[in-house]
């Protein structure tokens, strides 16, 4: 049996052929190139009708197109760009931590509510309550991104929210002191004098540092072993000293466009960004240092 | 129910389904594993090179198939043209396949969908 068209020039059909593979990325056409040409061209070869070569023609075409441009896609994937993995990685942290803190504060703590005429509500237990559940929200928003990086995972979020109410109780005892105390003292009455919201800024600062310190002090824990791993402590703290700042430049900028409270998101979102990219640099520099462990060993046991 | 580590591969797509059985038989070439798909009678799936190519890169990612690396009869054939049969795994993986597509095929039976009597 004669192939079809048996006086055609084979090289027009390759030529189209080829110049169509170009829509796959280089690195597979690398690959297998020449064995996609060689195939195609066997097919072409072993055509015996006019239409089946078109309709071999037809079906090749819409192959190609379908998998280059799925090839294309997998080739734009996460797994191909980690700075792009990074970026969004850091911008989900953020967005997951501060949405979740902005949502409880809001909204959260309306459960509570339906405590307040029941002995519960009135005790100094319900603030610690209120605030252990935010802590273990908090903990486990934070916990869907980093689970794989961090030891004893489960335990984030339990710690984060524990921490948390403790941090608020022994803050709150601190606060109650310095109330009582403190602000008889002469040089902190001078300074309220020029500010009056200075005491009671120092006051809000004492209850956030300790309350961000007991908290990154426990999560410390969990952070697999390296030289920076205690630099979370002081980045915890400056990022809600940062979270406070915004909210008051915001709200002291744009009074006008509503209550101070209303800019506490950006807040979030500042203190979120803080501590993505950190924790980001952090565990990349983790895994960098266990490669090159690794290599090390390798390298001592040649 | 029990699952095996070959059954994370399930269930296999048409392409890589279609591949692995032309392999069952033997090792072949890409082209042969085309021509043998494209014109069987009773397999009704038509197989591209891109996909051809696209499917074997995953298969050998997946370690199911495996490249032939030294073949006895290379004289008449044009030694640029690359050579595949099935691993270990994906003969069990194949295996996994054909029993799960066997009890859908007999769920459809029970179903009243009488594939006695087309048989």
């Amino acid at each position: 049996m004669g192939n079809f068209p048996s006086s055609w020039d084979k090289r027009a059909d390759l030529r189209i052929f080829r110049r169509m593979l170009k829509l796959f990325p280089d690195e597979f056409l690398e690959e297998y190139e020449y064995e996609m040409v060689q195939a195609f061209r066997d097919q072409i070869k072993h055509t015996t009708s006019k239409s089946e070569y078109i309709t071999l023609w037809l079906k090749v075409f819409l192959d190609l197109i379908k998998n280059a441009i799925q090839e294309r896609i997998n080739e734009f994937s996460i797994e191909n760009h980690p700075a792009l993995a990074d970026v969004l990685w850091i911008l989900g942290f953020t967005f997951i931590t501060a949405f979740t803190t902005y949502l409880w504060i809001n909204y959260g703590q309306r459960i509570f509510r339906l405590l307040e005429n029941t002995p519960f509500f009135q005790s100094v237990w319900s603030d610690l309550a209120i605030s252990a559940v935010m802590g273990f929200i908090i903990g486990l928003s934070q916990w869907l991104f980093i689970r794989k990086h961090i030891q004893f995972n489960w335990a984030w979020p339990f710690a984060t929210g524990i921490l948390f109410s403790v941090g608020k109780f022994i803050s709150g005892g601190i606060d109650y002191y310095v109330i009582t105390h403190l602000d008889k003292l002469e040089f902190l009455c001078k300074l309220s004098v020029y500010d009056p919201n200075y005491l009671a800024n120092i006051r809000s600062y004492i209850r956030l540092f300790i309350t961000a310190y007991f908290v990154s002090l426990s999560q410390t824990v969990f952070i697999p072993e390296s030289r920076f791993r205690w630099l979370w402590i002081p980045i915890s703290l400056i990022a809600r000293v940062c979270d406070r700042l915004v909210m008051l430049y915001l709200g002291n900028s744009f009074y006008r466009l509503g209550p101070i409270n209303n800019w506490a998101v950006f807040g979030d979102l500042a203190e979120g960004l803080i501590l993505a990219v950190f924790l980001r640099l952090l565990f990349i520099h983790i895994e960098l240092e266990n490669k090159s462990g690794k290599s090390t060993s390798q390298l001592g046991a040649a | 129910m029990t699952t095996s580590p070959s059954d994370s591969f399930l269930p296999l797509s048409d392409a890589e389904f279609h591949i692995l059985l032309v392999l069952a038989s033997g090792e072949h070439h890409g082209y042969a594993i085309m021509k043998t798909i494209n014109e069987h009678p009773d397999i009704f799936y038509f197989l591209g090179p891109a996909t051809l190519y696209r499917t074997i890169r995953r298969l050998l990612e997946k370690s199911l198939i495996e490249e032939v690396e030294d073949r006895p009869d290379q004289e008449n054939e044009d030694e640029r043209r690359r050579y595949y049969r099935l691993s270990g795994a994906g003969h069990k993986v194949m295996v996994s396949e054909t029993k799960r597509l066997s009890k859908l095929a007999s769920l459809a039976k029970d179903w009243g969908l009488g594939l006695s009597a087309v048989s």
